[in-house]
């Protein structure tokens, strides 16, 4: 600092130096610059901490806001939603229609019955279960008429779960000695289902109309990821899969829940107005790919495949370049290619490991990767090589379902095929045996129906969200039926998946009730203007809508 | 973005979704239904398969059948749908009736009734079939006659050719038990053909009782009265040497009738050279010997080759029943019911009536194969049996006219296979063919003379 041009630096030097005139001045005045220069950087750096602070107590807040406004508006909604309804059952018209729907599914009900009066004691069980089916269908008609929804979709949506009453009462007969068959289980499920969906719709309506979206999708992701750590922990592993959560007696399959809510992620992050397309894909892949983990620890293949299924049509329907589209799925397969080979290298490391000593620990890891591998292949040589299969490893089940196709004919056979698992996984195979390939058509033409209308009404919807939501989850019942019938159909691999509304199971139910319910609600037309509850004002706001 | 080009964006993808979706659909609709088979012609293996399937579920939702004997009586009870009949005398019956089992199949008359049996039709179960079998007969003749032989016991009503008892055993330390198929099936598989019915399956030379075959054609060809000086008990023809049994000698002037009482293989040897091989095969063809018969119940065979034009040894060693010439227990029965029968030879048949969703209609019902032999020379030869039969201690009084002829022969694995020929006509008019066999014996036909008084003290009280 101090030397001068010319100088050695050596201690003599600095002993003469400090005596030169104007070296203290000179040192004042450095001395004075570094102490303003640090107290600038303090200065600042404290600053920054404070606006740090101050963006987390306003986020706090934000969220604090965020969750009153979700609590207040979930009630809101459905006080609106029950006016609506109330608003719409009060025109004469309405009731007509609601007349005439039940009419229309009542005499279904009884062309149902006539399937089901081929086994002994089936045409008594059937309608003895369809009084209260109606009833739960009633709510259907109740909310579309009201809401002026589709009519297609709901038609389409009733003759499905009738036909699923039918199958299921066929399968109760011939009833052991000494046991009276009901149905009781399945009516059950429909009416806590239906009461569960109409309880569910307007809290998800308050989460996906939420002003503050990001608030949304976060506790959608937290709502998730607790399920599949609960499953985690307390999950019970069933057929190799370990979806099952017990309490007490009762089961619930806890990954149609996360499949359910994902789907719903997916509406929100691929219409999200904060964000950017770049963005909206990222987030969309980041679930995508949480889920994806979850899942694969878990064992649960289905679900993952209509959760993949779901992101890539939310994606491509939502997401104006196709470049960017094309580009994330690209990467997200090369991800799940590498996974698939990494999968295969712990299946090596463990045959290689077994081969040389039995008894050795493999490490959980490894065992896990392995696992999945070996059960994806399974799958795949059941189709692809079903002759080098073990019966006893699930060839059996899909030799045995395969018979029941080639044992049907156009309206059904009252050949005995013993179909494994045949109330859920292989319903299909014995709606084809029962009631005929026709039938089957039918319901892959119905399934193929409910889509298409349910994506076209949806995006018609002026709250692109709503819409955007309702396509997801029409596509996952559409989807998911069909990947049910396809691997029911030896057409492609065993998924586990069931076929929504046609198979017997309580989450299943729970989740395509509240599904449908919200699908109706997204489909909903108005006329003229509607008053209609923003959230968190706590005024109103009179909207006018374009009829659609 | 405006919300216009929204619209269009979302209507350009939603089409092509829907595009695709249509086309997925519909390719599956058209996999559902080429695959299951409903289109006939479409795919071969489908259709195959489809047919099986529709077997193997019908038959899984009938009732077996049911097997009745001449009199009305159970041979099988029927169990569940599904599920096999059981046997009611499992171990005499087993062989003719065969196994029923959802792993190894069917064999014997279950597997001939395939389809009268497993299809019920409407009502589910399956035809019943009444055969032309005595259950107290069959299982006398498995108990009393066979024992714990290797062998079978065959009779027939040579009248008609129905057979009244066809019973077999393929080892002497094993029984075999259509009842317990699929928990025994692995041990029967370790005795050598066990599931062979040796009556009606096994073809092994038929020994002496060929003599009679021979006796017909030298009685046909009018040689009904040669004789022949036996001076040493051996025959020299070509590479062939024969002998008789123990070396026996039976001197100058023997005549058919006492060759056929002492069973002496060299008059049949000297006598075949005589006859020719010509009109040997001949006899041997009215009788089916060499012919293919098939049968309500089995297929008689047999085996009958004289070699080349010429080859006298050959023809001789036939001539007393040995040589290339084999036919099964069945046919041999069947042969001496031609004789008794005034040479007709009458198919042998089993099963008589199927009865299904009440109707009764005939399987079966008495035919005649041939004319083996003439009416005189039939008679004759009976003369020539009875005696035979009198020589053996079946004498008229104990038990009737009975005619007779043993057989003996000899094994690859050095033991012998004994024949016991039998005829009956009992004094209610009655005529009856009966064989006897035993396989992997030591000694000599003589041991069956017991058992076959047996059977004939039951036949004539019968």
């Amino acid at each position: 600092m101090f030397r001068k041009q010319g100088s050695t630096g050596s201690p003599c030097e600095a002993l003469v130096v400090w005596r030169a005139p104007g070296f203290w001045r000179k040192l004042g005045f450095r001395a004075g610059d570094f102490g303003r220069k640090l107290a600038s950087g303090a200065g600042k750096r404290w600053r920054g901490l404070v606006s740090h602070v101050g963006n987390f107590r306003r986020g706090v807040a934000n969220t604090g806001a965020a969750a009153r406004e979700l609590a207040v508006s979930a009630p809101r909604n459905l006080g609106a939603l029950l006016l609506d309804v109330f608003r719409g059952l009060s025109r004469p018209a309405t009731l007509g229609r609601v007349a005439i729907d039940m009419l229309i599914l009542a005499c279904v009900s009884l062309c149902l019955a006539c399937f089901c009066a081929m086994k002994e004691g089936g045409m008594d069980l059937y309608m003895t279960s369809c009084l209260p089916f109606l009833g739960v269908l009633l709510v259907f008609v109740v909310v579309t008429e009201s809401l002026r929804s589709s009519r297609v979709f709901l038609f389409t949506v009733c003759v499905l779960i009738l036909t699923g009453t039918a199958l299921q009462t066929l399968l109760k007969l011939p009833a052991p000695a000494n046991v009276t068959p009901s149905n009781t289980g399945l009516v059950l499920y429909a009416v806590v289902s239906v009461v569960f969906g109409l309880l569910a719709l307007p809290a998800l309506t308050a989460l996906v109309r939420a002003r503050d979206r990001n608030f949304s999708i976060h506790v959608l992701n937290v709502v998730v990821f607790l399920l599949y750590a609960a499953l985690l922990v307390f999950g019970r592993r069933v057929n190799g899969t370990r979806a099952w959560i017990y309490v007490g007696s009762m089961s619930f399959q806890l990954t149609e829940v996360t499949k359910f809510l994902t789907l719903v992620l997916f509406g929100l992050e691929f219409t999200n107005p904060d964000d950017t397309q770049e963005k909206r894909l990222r987030r969309g892949a980041f679930t995508l790919l949480m889920n994806a983990g979850f899942l694969l620890i878990v064992n649960e293949f289905g679900a993952l495949c209509v959760i993949l299924a779901g992101f890539v049509l939310t994606a491509f329907f939502y997401t104006p370049s196709v470049w960017r589209v094309f580009r994330t799925m690209f990467l997200l397969a090369a991800l799940l290619a590498g996974m698939l080979f990494g999968c295969l290298t712990c299946y090596n490391m463990r045959e290689a490991s077994r081969e040389r000593d039995p008894e050795a620990a493999i490490h959980p890891a490894v065992e896990q990767g392995a696992r999945i591998y070996a059960k994806f292949k399974l799958r795949a040589d059941i189709i692809l090589h079903p002759e080098s299969v073990d019966k006893n490893d699930g060839g059996f089940q899909s030799t045995r379902a395969k018979n029941a196709i080639l044992l049907s004919s156009w309206l059904g056979s009252a050949y005995e095929v013993y179909i494994p698992v045949v109330e859920s996984d292989y319903i299909f195979d014995y709606l084809l045996l029962r009631m005929g390939v026709v039938f089957g058509i039918l319901v892959l033409l119905l399934m193929l129906l409910l889509f298409l209308n349910a994506a076209l009404s949806c995006l018609r919807n002026p709250d692109s969200t709503e819409g955007a939501v309702g396509v997801a989850l029409a596509f996952s019942i559409s989807f998911q039926s069909i990947l049910a019938a396809a691997s029911a159909m030896g057409q492609f691999m065993t998924v586990g998946v069931p076929f929504a509304f046609l198979a017997y199971g309580g989450s299943s139910t729970l989740v395509n009730y509240t599904m449908v319910l919200y699908i109706l609600y997204a489909m909903r037309r108005a006329s003229g203007c509607e008053t209609r509850r923003v959230s968190g004002t706590g005024g109103r706001r009179t909207v006018r809508r374009r009829t659609v | 973005m405006n919300r216009k080009s929204n619209v269009t964006f979302h209507a350009v993808r939603v089409s092509a979704v829907s595009a695709v979706s249509v086309f997925l659909v519909f390719l599956m609709i058209y996999n559902l239904v080429m695959a299951s088979g409903l289109i006939p012609g479409a795919d071969e293996a489908v259709d195959t398969r489809t047919e099986q399937l529709k077997n193997i579920s019908e038959r899984q939702t009938s009732v077996e059948g049911q097997f009745l004997d001449r009199d009305g009586n159970p041979i099988t009870e029927p169990g569940a749908a599904g599920k096999p009949a059981r046997l009611v005398y499992d171990a005499a019956y087993s062989y003719l009736i065969g196994y029923n089992s959802g792993v190894y199949g069917t064999s014997g008359l279950r597997s001939r009734l395939y389809r009268e049996l497993f299809f019920g039709g409407a009502d589910r179960v399956g035809a019943s079939v009444k055969l032309t079998t005595k259950n107290d007969l069959q299982d006398f003749c498995y108990r009393q006659v066979l024992g714990e032989h290797e062998g079978s016991v065959t009779v027939l009503d040579t009248r008609t050719g129905e057979v009244l008892a066809c019973t077999s055993r393929s080892s002497a330390s094993v029984e075999f038990s259509a009842n317990e198929i699929d928990t025994r099936f692995g041990e029967y598989q370790n005795y050598d053909a066990f599931f062979l019915n040796r009556a009606t399956l096994n073809q092994d030379p038929p020994g002496s009782t060929f003599k009679i075959v021979m006796s017909a054609s030298m009685l046909e060809n009018g040689m009904g009265d040669y004789t022949y000086d036996d001076n040493d008990g051996e025959f020299t023809v070509g590479n062939a040497h024969i002998h008789n049994y123990n070396g026996a000698v039976y001197g100058k002037g023997v005549s058919m009738e006492t060759a056929l009482n002492k069973s002496v293989n060299v008059y049949f040897s000297a006598a075949a050279l005589k006859l020719t091989s010509g009109a040997l095969e001949n006899t041997a063809a009215r009788f089916q010997i060499g012919q293919r018969v098939p049968l309500d119940f089995a297929t008689l065979e047999s085996n009958f080759d004289l070699g080349d034009l010429g080859n006298e040894s050959l023809l001789a060693l036939t001539a007393f029943g040995q040589g290339q010439t084999t036919v099964s227990p069945l046919q041999i029965a069947t042969i001496m019911g031609a004789v008794m029968n005034r040479g007709v030879m009458m198919k042998p048949f089993v099963v008589q009536t199927l009865t299904d969703n009440g109707l009764t209609s005939t399987y079966s019902s008495p035919e005649m194969l041939s004319r083996a032999l003439s009416g005189d020379a039939a008679a004759t030869l009976k003369g020539y049996l009875h005696s035979t039969a009198v020589g053996y201690g079946f004498t008229e009084e104990d038990y009737g006219m009975v005619y007779a002829k043993t057989g003996t022969a000899d094994q690859s694995n050095g033991r012998n296979h004994l024949y016991l020929l039998l005829g009956l006509e009992t004094k209610d008019g009655h005529s009856y063919a009966a064989l006897i066999d035993w396989r992997n014996c030591s000694g000599s036909s003589a041991a069956l003379k017991p058992s076959a008084a047996n059977l004939l003290r039951y036949l004539s009280n019968m």
